[in-house]
């Protein structure tokens, strides 16, 4: 599938006729609904609390619309494409409006905003769209803005869709260095159909809360990740079971693999995140036991492999969406 | 545009962004939506408001028959009902549907137009450029030299 963010700028991809198609697709709708409700569900709000929010890249507001249900709250939508704010406007969707290229920073006074979401958006930024852009430079201002403008202890939960471990690594590089603590969070991380990265950020606390960090399934891939979320110690043991199933990979061919896509700076970038930056795996609906009766498929059994690996104290890659994927050697 | 918003937007040209200079607005159509009040979300906002500017702000734009905001925040500002009720108005029922806002250091133009306001700093292709800065220096030199 062709990415939209690799035809055009989103300015002029999300023209008249585009804006119109996607507001009105209802499968669009029904998934925009459901991410959002879930990053709803990360930003871990305050009940009843008097809150100002924002939605990053609001679109037409299938997304900020979700935010108007909670009382007392108020939210601003950014989006730099002038159709689909037309659209939200005309739909009346709740949020104060403002027209805004991310890449230039978010345009609020330090401290005034309690909380943000950001649903499908952020990946527009790896693209340099006009002359002179700098999709790095770009990223980072985004996330000092962000991190500045959000009111401490204030969480921002970023969905997006991140086309290769590099982008993964810049964006938590720049979150690290804005100041933000908090971690990467994946949904159904063995379902390509649903799988969802999430980025749950905590402004001003570059060091990670574990208590405030959303539940995982299998955290800390790093050996010196000390921090770990403490409730993981059930599910490890729940995991060793299964390691009675005589299914092991050859680990070394799993790692060549890696390492011709990622190459040799991905370890040096890492140990620097890893020291803020928690991964965490959102467990999956359905039950450990569950899946096991299930055929294990390649991805599971790498996956599987890599937790004993790390239970033992060894040196084990970071898990990415491409763990355990047939893959071509360069991105 | 609510005068909410407006009053934690900020300058973003990069001389400008480090200084969080507030910008002068001024309309040429305004909406009032009648949202219903809200004293536990005003009285929240209060503290993250730069009240000078949105006295300002809401003076240039209120009408008669409007409520009227007092020239300070009164003691019991966050509990005083009277208060909060204008506050409300001002910063979450007033609608700038058209106009503009002018940082108050570079000159820098940010227009707003369908209630909603462009922040993009950069020119897109295809789009009117924004007004240049120039001009607006030129006016306020005229400004100083009638004083
Ligand atoms: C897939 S849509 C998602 C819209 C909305 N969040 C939703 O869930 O329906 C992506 C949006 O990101 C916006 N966008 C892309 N790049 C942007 C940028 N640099 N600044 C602001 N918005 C941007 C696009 O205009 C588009 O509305
Ligand atoms: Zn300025």
């Amino acid at each position: 599938m062709t990415r939209p963010e690799h035809i055009a700028p989103p300015e002029l991809y999300y023209n008249e006729v585009e804006a119109k198609k996607y507001t009105q697709n209802t499968r669009v709708i029904h998934i925009q609904r459901k991410i959002t409700k879930r990053a709803i569900e990360l930003l871990a709000l305050p009940k009843n609390k008097p809150l100002l929010l924002l939605d990053i890249g609001c679109g037409s507001g299938l997304s900020g619309q979700e935010l108007r249900k909670m009382r007392h709250v108020e939210w601003i939508g950014l989006d730099i494409s002038a159709s689909m704010l037309a659209i939200a406007k005309e739909r009346d969707v709740g949020g104060d409006l403002c027209r805004s290229d991310l890449g230039e920073g978010i345009p609020f006074r330090p401290n005034t905003i309690d909380g943000a979401i950001s649903i499908s958006t952020v990946q527009w930024l790896f693209n340099a769209d006009f002359k002179d852009a700098q999709p790095f430079q770009r990223l980072k201002l985004f996330f000092q803005t962000l991190n500045h403008c959000l009111r401490r202890g204030g969480r921002a939960v970023i969905q997006f869709y991140p086309e290769n471990g590099h982008q993964l690594e810049e964006m938590q590089r720049c979150a690290t260095q804005a100041g933000f603590g908090g971690g990467l969070l994946c949904d159904y991380p063995n379902s390509t159909r649903q799988k969802k990265w999430y980025f749950v950020l905590f402004a001003g606390t570059a060091k990670i809360d574990p208590i405030a960090m959303p539940q995982a399934l299998m955290a800390g891939e790093d050996q010196n990740d000390s921090d770990t979320d403490s409730s993981d110690d059930s599910d490890e043991e729940e995991e060793e079971e299964e390691s009675g199933d005589g299914m092991i990979l050859d680990s070394n061919s799993d790692d060549e693999d890696e390492s011709d896509a990622e190459g040799p700076i991905e370890k040096k970038k890492t140990s620097v995140i890893q020291s803020n930056v928690q991964f965490e795996w959102k467990r999956e609906k359905r039950s450990q036991r569950d899946r096991r009766k299930k055929q294990k498929n390649l991805k599971q059994k790498v996956m599987e492999q890599k937790e004993r690996q790390q239970r033992q104290g060894k040196d084990v890659r970071r898990n990415t969406k491409y763990t355990g994927r047939k893959r071509k050697s360069g991105w | 545009m609510k005068l909410l918003t407006h009053n934690l937007l900020q300058c973003i040209v990069p001389a400008c962004r480090k200084h969080h200079y507030p910008l002068k607005v001024t309309a040429s159509l305004l909406n009032v939506e009648e949202n219903p009040f809200d004293a536990i979300f005003a009285s929240r906002m209060l503290e993250r408001l730069e009240y000078n500017i949105l006295l300002e702000a809401y003076n240039s734009l209120r009408q008669d028959g409007q409520p009227e905001l007092p020239p300070a925040v009164p003691e019991d500002g966050a509990s005083n009902e009277v208060f909060l009720q204008s506050l409300f108005f001002a910063i979450n029922c007033l609608d700038v549907v058209e106009g503009a806002m002018t940082c108050s250091s570079c000159g820098r133009i940010y227009p707003i137009h369908n209630s909603i306001p462009n922040m993009i700093v950069r020119a897109i292709e295809g789009e009117q450029p924004p007004q240049s800065i120039e001009k607006e220096q030129e006016d306020e030199e005229e400004e100083e030299s009638e004083n």
